[in-house]
């Protein structure tokens, strides 16, 4: 095998110059889109709307404005500028009346505006969609339902198309648009009575054809005008056109059309979160039939793919300021997933694995999110690639334990030869490839606030409203046990309305934002002749979030501990002292900081608080079905969450003060408490049970740069990575970077453009954050030694 | 039953021997080092332990006390150590942790019970257990009876020492080792006495013999400003170890001021300057080329 030489292929100048230029380019919220939907909606009022969605895609994809950039070997976005902030009419529009003007300006992804851009967006825009939009639409049926529990429950996709969907790209690649639309002719044939639903896809996929031969003409003309000494326009222009009426045959061309799909996806959608999933297996033929031809080197094939990885870099997600201080740093989350087991087992790595990894150590850039699946028999060579490619920094891969996410998938219902399959959607949503619509961000359910209720009788900390149920207060409550079914007693009291509102939610996304290209590259959307928003889809789930384990167990474990066990801490001293937010009894809080137990210490009894409670919480699933049929399931990550929603809970009896943030991730200790190391804080992630995760699972770690210094440090990584595997741990993704470093980009972001940092879940320029993002990733806990 | 008094239990260690290990830092020490980076391990028995840092001066340690032995000072909290009986009440009024005993006396069952605890790590990255300090060999006994139980166990053991003991001690202790780890601090005779207080004749001759019995290895030379970090001591440590045999791997040890905090709550002077620092780089460079040209495996 050439894998050792693949490991040491030198950066594509290309590449490099491509990255600096991307990097160079000033970011702009774009209105060009929203212009031409709105014009297609106002001239369309009889239509149904998966037609009025396809044909303004159809319009779109006619009419937007295309560039190709000299040196671009995969070329193709969905505006002219890189990195525009789309806005998107359909799903609402009101953040954007409010925020605007603010987006230059404010503290997290900020976006340059064209002038004028505002005027017409207030005058030709906004008015049209009054009403019409998602957003416009929830706020009048459950509004006043999703701020009474949104404290606790708060309540997704409410004001965006839906993605973290794995769409079918190796199907994509077999039939490409024309195929595609011929299926859907075939299938119209047969049933006249669906024929609305297969006329959308037919004009979507033309829609498609007809950008890629845009492209084309454009690659032409630009050759005619300015030449084209090396030809490169000409072959753009050829492999564009090509894939416009044929599937692609050879490499590039399989990338190219790849990068067209997640083009037009967005375009369609505007959604965080379309993944291409597992590529080094969906690109495996294309590859080994040109490198067995000759036709293509390992170098030519690495050229390739970092410029599709440039790509990726160039569509952003533009978020209302809140939104952003949820998920920062705009991902729109392309996540490739390498190595891992095939359909029967075996492992599954091969050459592109090895290209991707590469080309991440190359670049270095927040997307893709680069995932690894590892399982106990990945080959030790994969696994020290990726230590390597993890010790530069650029937080990736991060890994996925095949051996915890199989079983997990499985107990959804999951077959196993598509749990095997599986691939990342998002930040860390677990998947299968090409037939799921897993709706993994349907709500997060804060357990923290829940449990601020059960101590105060329901009455928030923070506002001294009449929020849950009167389960009497801490004082009440005479023993653990008495806290504990006044827990679970508020989280019931918000259970089944916020379940209640995830299926509006579902049901409202199926009414107002069919989905007709996404529904052709979806299975089994077709042979249903159904839509992928009304449960098309061969597999239907829905995550919700449980938020947050180290919270809880550290919560509960001091109200054990302390005031019920060793009964040195009063319940009314303790009750007085939260509700006046530890003020004046620095002490106590001190405490209940340092002397109770802390989960991520290997404290086997505090870690199974932690266990029980989302244990628990799971079980709650079990009689409910979502709007499309399938299952609710639990995810345990938070991405940047926890900071705003800390924001929502008042004191803690772990010493936390009001507003501070949780614990980040979702299964990391609370910053700075996991004070016996990695190896401790794993053995208490993995007394998590794996099973209940099923939607997904975060957990941060951050190594200092001095472990991956040495082969020595290499090896004792791999060692940690294949004992987390063994620990059936589902998730953990690895910062690597030093103190100073931060400072430094702190103080001169213009010289530290390109450093990437994990913010919970994904990868973010680090000089892009908010101040206090970044104050934040500084006092995380380092660890190894100096 | 066989206890030692163990002063800190480090997991993760990935500077002390192969793999990833669980560093056990015993009490007591043969030498006293001028530079030692671990100081509250050469005092005897269990005393309370202060950190200035984490102490919000609330004061509750003195309220508690039954000796009334605790006072205030500009260094923050002042103990009589004498006067003190070790109750523990100080450390349980204390709400920051900053009062603390600074060791625990643990038998080898209690010792093994932390020690399992990174068992699936060990095995996955070929780590185990390490012995330091102080010094396990001033704990003879002990020692060898917990590494003997890891070895059962199939655990990995080692010991960070200075082998400074008779020679059947040392040989006790490497034989139930996988690993032994020592210091050359010094290669003159009357140097090695002055810095710490014992000759190094007893050291290298356990080094020779345990070479020639076959045991595993690996010689570390701290490199102290004005002590050990000079040319003609490594040249002498370096042509001491090639005669004995050049491919025993040799690691310099860089300065590490870090432990002037630990001075200051054992209210001793460390005796080195606040901006003494570590060696850079290329200085490092330079002291492993020493031990190079002489034909040494250096790490």
């Amino acid at each position: 095998m050439a894998y050792h030489q693949i490991d040491t292929l030198p950066q594509p100048l290309r590449a490099r110059r491509l990255k600096d230029s991307i990097l160079a380019e000033p970011r702009y919220a774009s209105i060009e889109q929203a212009r031409i939907v709105t014009r297609v909606y106002r001239d369309n009022p009889d239509l149904p709307v998966n037609l009025l969605r396809a044909a303004a895609l159809q319009e779109s994809l006619a009419n937007i404005g295309i560039r190709i950039d000299r040196g671009e070997l995969i070329v193709g976005n969905r505006t002219a500028g890189v990195r525009a902030g789309v806005i998107f009419p359909e799903s609402g529009l009101s953040w954007v009346d409010r925020e605007f003007e603010s987006l230059p300006n404010r503290p997290q992804d900020k976006f340059l505006v064209h002038s004028g851009d505002i005027e017409e967006f207030r005058r030709d825009i906004l008015p049209f969609w009054a009403g019409r939009t998602l957003e416009d639409r929830l706020e009048e049926r459950i509004g006043l339902e999703m701020k009474a529990i949104g404290k606790v429950a708060k309540i997704n996709q409410t004001d965006h198309a839906q993605g973290h969907i794995c769409p079918d790209t190796a199907k994509w690649l077999a039939l490409g648009p024309a195929g595609i639309a011929d299926e859907a002719r075939r299938l119209q044939a047969k049933h006249p009575e669906k024929a609305k639903f297969y006329e959308g896809i037919i004009i979507a996929m033309e829609g498609a054809r007809g950008f890629m031969r845009r492209y084309a003409a454009l690659a032409v003309r630009m050759a005619a005008e300015d030449g084209d000494p090396d030809g490169e326009l000409a072959r753009i222009a050829a492999v564009c056109g090509k894939f416009a009426d044929r599937p692609p045959e050879t490499f590039r061309e399989a990338v190219q059309a790849t990068w067209f799909l997640y083009v037009i996806l967005q375009m369609e959608s505007n959604a965080s979160s379309f993944s291409p999933g597992r590529l080094d297996q969906v690109l495996y033929p294309y590859y080994r039939k040109d490198i067995d031809s000759g036709e293509l080197t390992d170098a030519g094939a690495l050229e390739i793919i970092e410029c599709l990885f440039l790509k990726f870099n160039q569509i952003v997600y533009l978020r209302s300021s809140g939104s952003a201080r949820y998920f920062a740093g705009f991902p729109i989350g392309f996540n490739v997933a390498v190595g891992g087991q095939d359909e029967a087992g075996r492992d599954a790595s091969n050459e592109l694995s090895y290209l991707f990894l590469r080309a991440q150590e190359h670049l270095g850039l927040p997307q893709p999110n680069l995932s690894a699946r590892v399982f106990k028999d990945s080959p030790e060579h994969f696994l020290t690639r990726c230590a390597q490619v993890i010790g530069t920094g650029s937080g990736m891969p991060q890994l996925f334990n095949d051996e915890a996410v199989i079983p997990a998938l499985m107990r959804q219902g999951i077959s196993e030869k598509d749990a095997r399959n599986y691939a990342v959607v998002g930040c860390v949503e677990l998947t299968t490839m090409g037939n799921s619509l897993g709706w993994s961000d349907a709500a997060m359910f804060n357990l923290v606030k829940a449990l601020e209720l059960a101590l105060n009788d329901g009455v928030c900390l923070l506002t001294g409203k009449q929020m849950g149920a009167r389960t009497g207060t801490l004082a009440d409550h005479e023993t653990y046990g008495d806290v504990e079914i006044a827990f679970e007693k508020q989280i019931d009291f918000f259970f089944g309305r916020m379940i209640a509102c995830c299926e509006t939610v579902e049901k409202a996304h199926a009414e107002i934002l069919p989905s007709p290209f996404l529904t052709g590259v979806v299975n089994d959307c077709m042979e249903k002749g159904m839509d992928v928003t009304a449960g098309g889809a061969h597999y239907n789930l829905s995550g919700i979030q449980a938020i947050q384990c180290a919270n809880i167990a550290d919560s509960l474990a001091a109200l054990k501990a302390l005031v019920y066990d060793e009964r040195i801490v009063d319940r009314g001293e303790l009750l007085e002292a939260l509700r006046n937010n530890y003020e004046g009894n620095e002490i106590l809080r001190l405490r209940l900081l340092n002397k109770a137990p802390k989960y991520a210490n290997d404290v086997e009894w505090v870690d199974e608080i932690a266990h029980r409670w989302i244990s628990r919480f799971t079980a709650k699933f079990a009689s409910y079905r979502n709007a499309r049929g399938g299952p609710y399931h639990t995810g345990l990550y938070t991405v940047s969450a926890h900071v705003p929603m800390g924001q929502n809970v008042g004191a803690t009896p772990d010493g936390r003060k009001a507003r501070e943030p949780l614990a980040d991730g979702g299964m990391s200790a609370v910053y700075g408490r996991d004070v016996r190391g990695p190896t401790a804080l794993l053995k208490s992630v993995s007394r998590v049970d794996s099973l209940l995760g099923s939607n997904g699972t975060l957990l941060n770690m951050k190594f200092l740069p001095s472990l991956f210094k040495s082969r020595d440090g290499i090896r004792k990584f791999v060692g940690l990575i294949k004992a987390l595997v063994a620990l059936r741990i589902i998730h953990a993704q690895f910062n690597v970077v030093n103190r100073e470093d931060l400072l430094a980009a702190q103080k001169q972001p213009e010289l530290y453009r390109s450093l990437t940092i994990r913010v919970a879940g994904y990868t973010a320029y680090f000089t892009e954050l908010a101040p206090d993002l970044q104050q934040e990733i500084i006092q995380r806990t380092s660890y190894a030694d100096i | 039953m066989k206890k030692a008094l163990v002063f800190d239990i480090k997991r993760f260690g990935v500077n002390d021997g192969n793999g990833i290990r669980t560093v056990l830092f015993l009490k007591g020490c043969p030498l006293r080092c001028r530079w030692c980076q671990n100081p509250e391990g050469l005092t005897p028995g269990v005393n309370v332990w202060y950190a200035r840092s984490i102490c919000i001066l609330c004061r509750g340690c003195a309220a508690a006390c039954p000796e009334k032995c605790i006072g205030f000072d500009e260094e923050g909290v002042r103990i009589d150590h004498d006067a003190c009986t070790r109750c523990g009440a100080c450390i349980h009024a204390c709400p920051t942790g900053a009062l603390r005993f600074d060791a625990q006396e643990m038998t080898v069952a209690e010792a093994m019970r932390e020690i399992v605890k990174d068992e699936v790590f060990y095995k996955s990255a070929g780590g185990g257990v390490t012995l330091s300090g102080g010094d396990p060999i001033f704990s003879p006994g002990f020692s060898t009876a917990l590494l003997k139980a890891c070895r059962e166990r199939g655990i990995g053991t080692a010991v960070e020492t200075s082998l400074y003991a008779s020679p059947d001690v040392a040989d006790a202790l490497a034989d139930a080792c996988d690993e032994v780890i020592a210091d050359i601090k010094l290669i003159d005779p009357m140097r090695h006495k002055a810095a710490t207080g014992k000759s190094n004749a007893v050291i290298l001759r356990n080094i020779r013999r345990l070479a020639a019995r076959g045991a595993t290895l690996r010689l570390r030379t701290p490199l102290i400003p004005g002590f050990t970090a000079d040319e003609e001591n490594i040249k002498g440590i370096a042509d001491f170890i090639a005669s004995v045999d050049p491919s025993i791997p040799y690691e310099l040890i860089n300065f590490n001021p870090m432990c002037r905090e630990k001075y200051r709550s054992l209210r001793q002077d460390y005796g080195f300057d606040r901006d003494q620092k570590p060696f850079s780089p290329s200085e490092m460079q330079g002291f492993k080329a020493i031990a190079e040209s002489r034909g040494l495996h250096v790490l």
